[in-house]
């Protein structure tokens, strides 16, 4: 259970942000749930948020909220379902961006299609390539047989060798491309143009969370995802980060080491159960607690 | 550019093929799947009920898409019916518990989930929170409702530096408490 009060931002200017991506992820009734919690006397206030507020939001988002009527949809549960399935029945193209930016129902829409191809078109080919739906507002990486086959073999290779190079201090060089470009932590060489401390720390999370863009359609793409951003992590780990001092380097380095823990528990599951949807949200759930505590020590470098 | 973008057929007109168009449903199944499980987690449906009511959903809209009212978006239309199927499954699981509550969500309103579900979880997440000393659980409070640390040092006559603290604090507590490490 990932428990969304735990990744409420330092910075309340990222609130809108963070709510956002909570409430176009589905997961507004569950925080609801906590607030419900965390302010008992709420339920019975009747508060309710006006067209004049709603409007705005259906267009544009949560910065159409003033802060006050940000506090009134985080001080009050009901409000904020309320506003919740307001934005997913009404609202326009902005939402359709927003909910378009996250895969964690992505085996789900694949699976439904699969079984409403089964009950609709029996008498048909079951399989409609992804490659006719182009204008979904999605696109989605496709891969092929062979290619997935190399791919795998060149994380298995990448695993052995690299891994290994990088125990004993053999400097870390760029994995040559597999199956995909370079997203997230591979990119850490673009740190070392970074001089800030917190821009610098601001730059780690904005790649890992890269990993929200990746598609896993399934669990072999999942477990390539995963295998990357673990090298990615193990690359972390062996940089000098010569922007930080030495003891952010050293919490930097011990959180990574956690991350890295949970990264392999993540691929364990996924070989051992084969649940893509569960290990995804696993995923999705250590990368945003990762984010929002590297986003919350910049914040507090800035301060 | 615009050709293709003028290639590009608009919800209606996907809508008033369906039923005979197997392409057209599946375009318009790729544009709005994730809003309608976005929605039914929102609701707080289980993944396996989601997965059904979906189903369901969309097997309606392949009957009667075509028959959609004229003027209703198909967003609103899709949304509605999915919000509707939601409404009517968890009437069925809880038909003494929340009668009125339904009533109330049938006739439009939104106040259907009301009631917090006493998971497990949500029970751990209570007794961690109400172990929080006063102080800590009054900031985290605050914080929650959007409060910046000079806001709500004013409110209880802290230092900005303090409150930040606290804030820290009671963060770690319920982190540990919840056993969620980071």
């Amino acid at each position: 259970m990932k428990y969304l009060t735990m990744t409420l931002p330092d910075d309340p200017a990222e609130l809108r942000r963070w709510l956002e991506t909570i409430i176009a992820q589905g997961d507004a009734g569950r925080l609801a749930d906590e607030l419900a919690v965390i302010h008992p006397t709420a339920r019975s206030r009747a508060v309710s948020l006006s067209a004049d507020t709603t409007d705005p939001v259906r267009q544009r988002g949560l910065t159409a909220l003033d802060d006050r009527q940000l506090q009134t949809v985080l001080g009050n549960p009901r409000v904020l379902r309320s506003l919740a399935e307001d934005v997913f029945l009404y609202g326009g193209a902005y939402w359709s961006r927003r909910f378009a930016q996250y895969s964690q129902f992505d085996d789900r829409v694949t699976h439904g299609l699969q079984q409403l191809q089964t009950q609709l078109f029996s008498d048909e080919p079951l399989v409609t390539p992804m490659v006719t739906l182009a204008v979904a507002p999605k696109s989605r990486r496709t891969i092929s047989p062979w290619l997935a086959s190399f791919a795998t073999a060149a994380v298995i290779f990448l695993a052995i060798y690299l891994i290994p190079s990088s125990q004993t201090n053999i400097p870390v060089t760029n994995p040559p491309a597999v199956a995909s470009t370079k997203w997230g932590w591979q990119k850490a060489d673009e740190l070392a143009a970074i001089t800030k401390p917190a821009d610098y720390l601001d730059r780690i999370a904005d790649l890992a969370d890269e990993w929200k863009t990746q598609q896993t359609p399934n669990a072999l793409v999942l477990a390539e995802r995963i295998t990357e951003f673990r090298q990615g992590c193990t690359r972390i780990q062996l940089m000098d980060h010569t922007a930080l001092s030495a003891e952010q380097r050293q919490d930097l380095l011990t959180r990574c080491q956690k991350w890295a823990k949970k990264f392999d528990q993540n691929l364990i599951d996924l070989e051992t159960t084969g649940d893509t949807a569960k290990v995804r949200i696993a995923m999705d759930t250590t990368v945003t607690q990762l984010t929002t505590v590297l986003r919350e020590q910049a914040a507090k470098l800035r301060t | 550019m615009l050709a293709l973008m003028n290639m590009t057929p608009t919800d209606d007109e996907l809508a008033a093929r369906v039923g005979a168009d197997r392409s057209a449903f599946e375009i318009l199944y790729q544009r709005y799947a994730r809003r309608v499980f976005g929605l039914l987690a929102t609701l707080k449906l289980d993944p396996h009920a989601a997965d059904d009511v979906a189903q369901q959903v969309w097997l309606k809209v392949w009957q009667s898409a075509a028959c959609k009212p004229p003027g209703s978006p198909f967003s609103l239309w899709v949304m509605q019916i999915t919000r509707n199927a939601a409404v009517d499954l968890l009437r069925k699981r809880r038909p003494v518990a929340m009668p009125e509550e339904m009533q109330i969500a049938a006739a439009g309103h939104h106040d259907v989930l009301d009631d917090v579900e006493e998971s497990a979880d949500m029970e751990r997440f209570r007794t961690c929170v109400a172990k929080l000393p006063d102080v800590e659980r009054r900031v985290l409070q605050s914080r929650l409702e959007g409060l910046d640390s000079p806001s709500i040092a004013a409110t209880i006559h802290l230092t900005v530096e303090r409150v930040h603290r606290i804030f820290h604090d009671a963060k770690q507590k319920l982190q540990r408490c919840l056993g969620v490490e980071i």
